[in-house]
């Protein structure tokens, strides 16, 4: 028994098995591709004089494959590094070098993939932390290393080079290279694509159309140097647009784009940095890049972070919702408990008469009887079914809904209580109101605050009346409580909607707080006042759906 | 004499639905019920002179149902209450059997419990009423003696012996036997003990029960 389902097992995991081999080879094989690729963009800016390459985005592709894939593909990177040295420095460096070099970049970028994992770094860039982890762990361990590695090889080579002079030069080109090719890579590669801003593929395509052509233009040569120098600036504002609005990936493309385009150019000797020789000119395209491509990232990861504070601000507030929900509940069990006993006293007695009514043989009453009784045990759980729907609560998504249906389910909730405390409310709906688009659960939640508060000022008046009136104004639909009771206490208003400014007994004070705040987040404002006929009033609005409003 | 009115069952509630069950509930018993949506309604329907007897929701929506026991006994209803509540309430169970509820069941209760109580509520008010009728009687007997019997039975009250009475009169002992005579007759008494109960029964002599220094 046990041998047949180990061979089972055995069998069924081999295509696994097979396929992820194949997934390994794919990579490694597009591993190898893109490091020869760009090993090969980097020897074009190699200045006669040393040989050293001025940009050098290899390592930055090694760094990402190895965080996002794992070391199963080190082995491919081995062989790109080595293949990469022996095409482009094969008669002047030594074997041994060769070898020396290769593994010193592997160290470099296993440190590198291990730091960004131990502390937690995200391809998406979503906090500033990210952003220092991966410029402090790319530029100290992966380009450390390798760019200590490099100079070290060349300077063995060649004598004419010493180790302290190139060794900046070489860490700044592979820095450079890391910060422009790394993030795209690592935002395409390693994160979902996610549209989380309006905008849309119109803004991106405007975005980057707009980029490559100032870009082309700037390093195409034919602006003279007092407007492509100035010009080449242009990139900024739609680099920060895009960190703004556009998903990641767009943004980190947009900066691979800017940084290759302005690179080749000025490699190729065209463009406004190409003027004063290719060793400086690149070190000063390359100044401008980083803090292109750092504004990029702090950018990215600043919105983020405002982003997912503002997510967490909402979420916030609709667990507040939530638990006002429930406590409203918990304070209206005992009314909620009457509501249902009441049917099952009716149920119980029409049961015990049906009974009897069949003891003596008086069927006609007796069928009446029982259809009472099953009329009444739907209305019973229509009762609870009210009752659940309003404390489970649906998910609090927006959705467009009429303002009577919002009053609904708060009025059958708060009715035992109105009967309780012998409070009448009176509706005044507007005909033909517009629908608001809210998350009714929050809404709702409002309502019951005011209503209850105005319930507890009115009780025990002999008149008393509160009124609750919906009304259309302008783009907003304007919800008012109204009671007349004793009204706010003057020295109370200033700081009514504070939180814990509360003057009853056994409140918290959050009510109103809780209640201005869930009106603000759906683009509301919550007032009070005192009425001159007296009692209170209080007033909220919803802006009306934008479609709606314009009919 | 007319034929004694068939009683009458109130019931008050402000559920329909219980109004509804409640009422075909007592209705398979034969009694005759009215249902009420308030305290208002009952109060401006219930008649005293009718035998019967309430069932009242503690709750009502216009007053509670102590208040409208307190309100139906300041109108001169005597009829026995049951209290009917969804609450559980037992504070209030206690404050209305002391104020003088006959029964209190919590809903929903038992078809024999709510029967039963309003059979003993409505045996409870015909006692009542036979013995408000009899005691009325007494009272118009006793409002017959002449000021002499009055005095006579008066010092009989008092444990005089027939003697003694005779002196205080100024009579002969033959004419305090004749208006003791004459007195048991018009009381209807069969014995001195039972003329004394009677007597002690009506408003002008109930004060001579309080307890004070036994007659030496």
């Amino acid at each position: 028994m046990s041998s047949t389902s180990t061979s089972l097992i055995r069998s069924s995991s081999r295509p696994e098995a097979s396929a992820s081999w194949l997934r390994l080879a794919g990579r490694s094989a597009m591993l190898i591709a893109l490091y020869y690729a760009v090993g090969l963009w980097g020897y074009v800016f190699t200045p006669d004089a040393y040989g050293i390459p001025l940009v050098w985005p290899a390592t930055g592709v090694g760094l990402a494959f190895v965080y996002l894939y794992g070391y199963r593909l080190l082995p491919a990177l081995g062989l790109a590094v080595a293949f990469v040295l022996w095409q482009f420095t094969g008669s002047m460096m030594a074997p041994i070098e060769t070898v020396g070099v290769t593994l010193a970049t592997l160290v470099g970028v296993t440190l590198g993939a291990h730091g960004l994992r131990r502390f937690g770094f995200s391809a998406r860039f979503e906090r500033l932390r990210d952003v220092w982890l991966f410029l402090a762990i790319g530029g100290l361990a992966a380009s450390g290393i390798a760019a200590t590695a490099g100079a070290w090889g060349m300077a063995v080579s060649m004598d004419a080079v010493s180790f302290r002079d190139t060794w900046w030069l070489c860490w700044s080109a592979d820095l450079m290279g890391l910060v422009l090719v790394a993030p795209a890579l690592l935002s395409w590669l390693g994160t979902r694509f996610e549209r989380t801003i309006d905008g849309g593929w119109a803004m991106d395509t405007a975005l980057v159309s707009s980029l490559v052509t100032v870009t082309v233009v700037v390093y195409g040569g034919h602006l003279p140097m007092g407007i492509a120098m100035p010009l080449s600036y242009a990139v900024f504002p739609l680099v920060m647009l895009a960190a703004l609005r556009c998903p990641v990936q767009i943004t980190t493309s947009l900066t691979l784009a800017a940084g290759a385009i302005a690179l080749s150019g000025t490699g190729w000797g065209l463009g406004p940095f190409a003027e004063v020789g290719l060793h400086t000119s690149l070190l000063s395209l390359n100044v401008q890049l980083a803090l292109l491509v750092s504004t990029s990232l702090l950018l990215i990861a600043l919105r983020r972070e405002r982003e997912s504070a503002e997510a967490r601000a909402r979420q916030h507030l609709d667990e507040l919702a939530r638990a006002g929900r429930l406590s409203t509940l918990g304070q209206l069990s005992a009314g909620l408990a009457h509501e249902l006993n009441q049917p099952l006293c009716a149920l119980a007695s029409y049961a015990q008469a049906s009974k009897r009514l069949l003891d003596r043989g008086r069927m006609n009453e007796l069928r009446e009887a029982l259809g009472q009784l099953d009329a009444g045990a739907h209305r019973a759980a229509e009762t609870v079914r009210q009752m659940r729907a309003f404390a489970a609560g649906q998910p609090s998504v927006y959705q467009p809904i009429a303002p009577a249906d919002l009053l609904r389910p708060v009025l059958d909730l708060l009715r035992p209580e109105m009967r309780r405390r012998h409070v009448k409310v009176e509706l005044a709906l507007d005909d033909a109101l517009p629908t608001v688009t809210v998350a009714p659960v929050q809404i709702e939640q409002v309502l019951v605050n005011l209503l209850r508060n105005a319930m507890e000022a009115v009780e025990g008046r002999s008149n008393a009346r509160i009124e609750l009136s919906v009304r259309r104004q302008d783009v907003e639909v304007q919800i008012r409580v109204t009671d007349n009771g004793p009204g706010i206490p003057r020295e109370r208003l200033p700081n009514l909607f504070d939180p814990f400014a509360t003057w009853k007994i056994g409140g918290l004070g959050l009510g109103l707080s809780i209640s201005r705040s869930l009106v603000e987040a759906h683009g509301g404002h919550l007032t009070a006042r005192n009425r001159e006929s007296g009692g209170a009033e209080f007033l909220f609005t919803l802006p009306v759906e934008a479609r709606d409003a314009r009919t | 004499m007319p034929a004694p009115k068939r009683p009458q069952v109130y019931l008050v509630d402000d559920d329909a639905d219980v109004r509804a069950a409640v009422s075909l509930l007592l209705k398979t018993e034969d009694f005759r019920v009215s249902a009420f949506a308030d305290a208002g309604a009952v109060l401006a329907a219930v008649d005293a002179a009718t035998p019967g007897c309430l069932v009242l929701d503690v709750r009502l929506p216009d007053m509670d149902g102590l208040t409208l026991q307190r309100r139906l006994r300041a109108q001169g209803v005597e009829m026995p209450v049951i209290f009917i509540t969804g609450h559980g309430d037992i504070p209030m169970a206690v404050r209305a059997v002391n104020e003088g509820a006959l029964d209190f069941l919590e809903k929903p209760f038992h078809d024999v419990a709510l029967i039963d109580g309003v059979r003993d509520a409505l045996a409870q008010d015909a006692q009542r009423r036979a013995g408000a009728a009899e005691m009325a009687q007494v009272e118009e007997r006793l409002a017959s003696l002449t000021p002499r019997e009055r005095q006579v039975l008066e010092a009989l009250l008092d444990g005089q012996p027939n003697k003694l009475i005779a002196r205080a009169l100024n009579v002969s002992v033959r004419t305090v036997e004749i208006h003791r005579g004459h007195l048991m007759q018009k009381m209807g008494a069969k014995s001195a003990s039972h003329l004394a109960r009677l007597a002690l029964a009506c408003a002008d002599y109930r004060d001579r029960l309080a307890p004070g220094p036994l007659p030496v």
